[in-house]
């Protein structure tokens, strides 16, 4: 799947400008402030129609203007695809080519993108919910039913904490939302499983690669419950623990507290790996689901990695770009060095970034 | 624009699917349909909302109560479908497969909304059964709330010793497997049965 081009009008500090990408690898170089992670995240937002920044929509919205556009052309396989999305106070509103979207979840799976920011160098190490959102995020780029399921699980979360937290409900009533929670649950969590079971070898694989060195890494799940038990042990988790529960207001148990353990040479990273090596590990986790995308027979999501390099040292980096620039689909790196422009050579774009404009160089 | 215009527009636009422009256009035609239209369209609109109430026994939509559906001596009196609205009664009306009672709970149990059992006809239907109904068919929809309303009432009902059973999700009849979506054809495999 590749993004030929990117039209912005109203985002965030970046100018109203049409930018033409390349198919491969794509370096946007500039200083601090000047638009270069605002263009991944105006991509990030046609993928997922989610900032991977914490914001509110206004925020996006450039400053004194009422209303944000973005567009895309795509190529999906051998076919072209227009992709427009429009942020106003009031909402947004999605088209695909000149029709508008039925609905969030059609427009969502059309272009398939994963960034990395610095936010996610705390993968390893910050909180489960982190982990979870990849986790997800993974599963649906491997099995695309598993947005529905997601969310479905959510809200009969939502409904049920709801009702823990009113107090006011029928037996009956919140067995009736616990009996679905269990269902989802189940199967949430096994989906899940299966997830990481299937990200495991590729990530194996790719840390060996980015560490220069035979590394015996791993992922696991530690679900959130005890998933021996199934659909009805987890109702029964869910009855056992009603009390605490409605002394608390929220659900105690179930996929909502599943965690992604990742390993390193026998331990876990979140405790033994070094700061260089979180970094690296939380690297290889995206690179391993693009992997194992593209291994699935699909297409490979358009990868963004916003300063990825920043704190990395020499090899890692010399490493990483080497695995990076290996990729056969395309591929945007934000960078304020220089020095990367040199050892990129081979990069099919450069991008100056200065003012909110991207300019080409030849 | 008039005023009486504005007034009739601002009313439209309180309907379902209808915006501003579409609500210029229909002010537009209903001026174009001759003097006689727009004052039949009025005592149409009248008489509804004067007449039209929900069914006493089953909520369904009616201007008698009994509704005609349950006053039909022909209907089955053994079969009872709950539906969550009106459409989805007339949806299955237009298959022509059921010739059983109905009971319209106004909607789905529904937390988050605030929709818990005392704002739905639940207790309506509990007053209905069992009398001559051998089977309940649950029939609200494979929403997570419409899955949730079907285990409650599967529950509250489980004591009168009915047939409870809930109507079958999947592919529809006729279509093409690749044109299914996602969700229905996950359901739809995990609901497989043996031939």
């Amino acid at each position: 799947m590749i993004v030929r081009s990117l039209q912005l009008e109203g985002f965030r500090n970046l100018a109203t400008q049409s930018v033409e990408l390349g198919a491969g690898l794509n370096l946007l170089h500039g200083d601090n402030g000047q638009g270069k992670t605002n263009a991944l995240e105006a991509i990030h937002l046609l993928s997922s129609l989610r900032s991977f920044r914490a914001c509110r929509l206004r925020e996006i919205i450039g400053h004194g203007l009422a209303r944000a556009e973005l567009r895309a052309q795509l190529t999906v396989g051998r076919a072209p695809l227009a992709l427009r999305l429009v942020l106003e106070p009031g909402g947004r509103r999605t088209w695909l080519g000149e029709r508008p979207a039925r609905d969030p979840a059609e427009f969502l799976g059309q272009l398939q993108a994963v960034a990395f920011t610095p936010d996610d160098l705390a993968m390893v190490k910050g909180a489960p919910a982190q982990r979870r959102r990849f986790l997800d995020r993974a599963a649906f780029l491997l099995q695309p039913a598993h947005l529905l399921l997601a969310r479905d699980f959510s809200l009969a979360l939502r409904a049920r904490n709801r009702l823990l937290r009113t107090g006011r409900f029928q037996p009956e009533e919140l067995s009736a939302f616990s009996e679905t929670l269990a269902r989802l649950g189940a199967e949430l969590t096994a989906r899940r499983r299966a997830c990481v079971e299937r990200l495991g070898p590729a990530f194996q694989r790719v840390c060996g690669e980015l560490l220069g060195r035979p590394a015996a890494a791993g992922l696991g799940l530690q679900a959130g419950w005890r998933e021996a038990g199934g659909e009805r042990g987890l109702l029964g988790e869910l009855q056992a623990g009603l009390e605490r529960d409605r002394r608390r207001g929220a659900t105690g148990v179930g996929p909502q507290l599943d965690d992604l353990e990742l390993g390193l040479d026998g331990q876990p990273a979140r405790r033994f790996a070094s700061q260089g090596q979180q970094r690296t590990l939380a690297v290889a986790l995206l690179l391993a689901l693009v992997d194992e995308v593209v291994g699935g027979g699909a297409e490979q999501p358009v990868l963004l990695l916003d300063d990825v390099s920043s704190e990395l040292d020499a090899g890692n980096r010399r490493r990483l770009f080497e695995r990076v620039g290996a990729l056969a689909g395309q591929v945007l790196v934000t960078t304020t060095d220089a020095g990367l422009l040199g050892e990129l050579r081979g990069a099919a774009r450069v991008f100056e970034v200065r003012d909110g404009r991207l300019l080409a160089r030849q | 624009m008039s005023e009486s215009m504005k007034r009739l527009v601002g009313l439209l636009r309180q309907l379902p699917g209808v915006g501003e422009k579409t609500a210029q256009r229909l002010v537009m035609a209903l001026l174009n349909a001759g003097p006689d239209f727009g004052p039949a369209l009025a005592d149409a609109v009248r008489e509804v909302a004067e007449r039209v109430r929900p069914c006493g026994v089953c909520g369904n939509l009616t201007e008698e109560s009994p509704c005609e559906l349950c006053a039909d001596p022909r209907r089955e009196r053994g079969l009872l479908c709950v539906v969550e609205r009106v459409p989805d009664l007339l949806a299955i009306e237009a298959s022509h497969e059921y010739r059983g009672l109905y009971h319209v709970l106004g909607g789905s149990l529904s937390p988050l909304d605030g929709v818990g059992p005392d704002e739905l006809r639940v207790e309506g239907l509990l007053a209905r059964l069992p009398g001559e109904v051998r089977e309940v068919i649950l029939a609200t929809s494979a929403s997570v709330e419409g899955e949730a309303t079907a285990l409650y009432l599967k529950r509250r009902l489980s004591a009168l010793g009915l047939k409870v059973t809930r109507i079958a999700s999947g592919i529809p009849v006729g279509g093409e497997l690749e044109y299914v979506d996602r969700g229905t054809l996950g359901r739809a495999l995990a609901g497989r049965r043996e031939l």
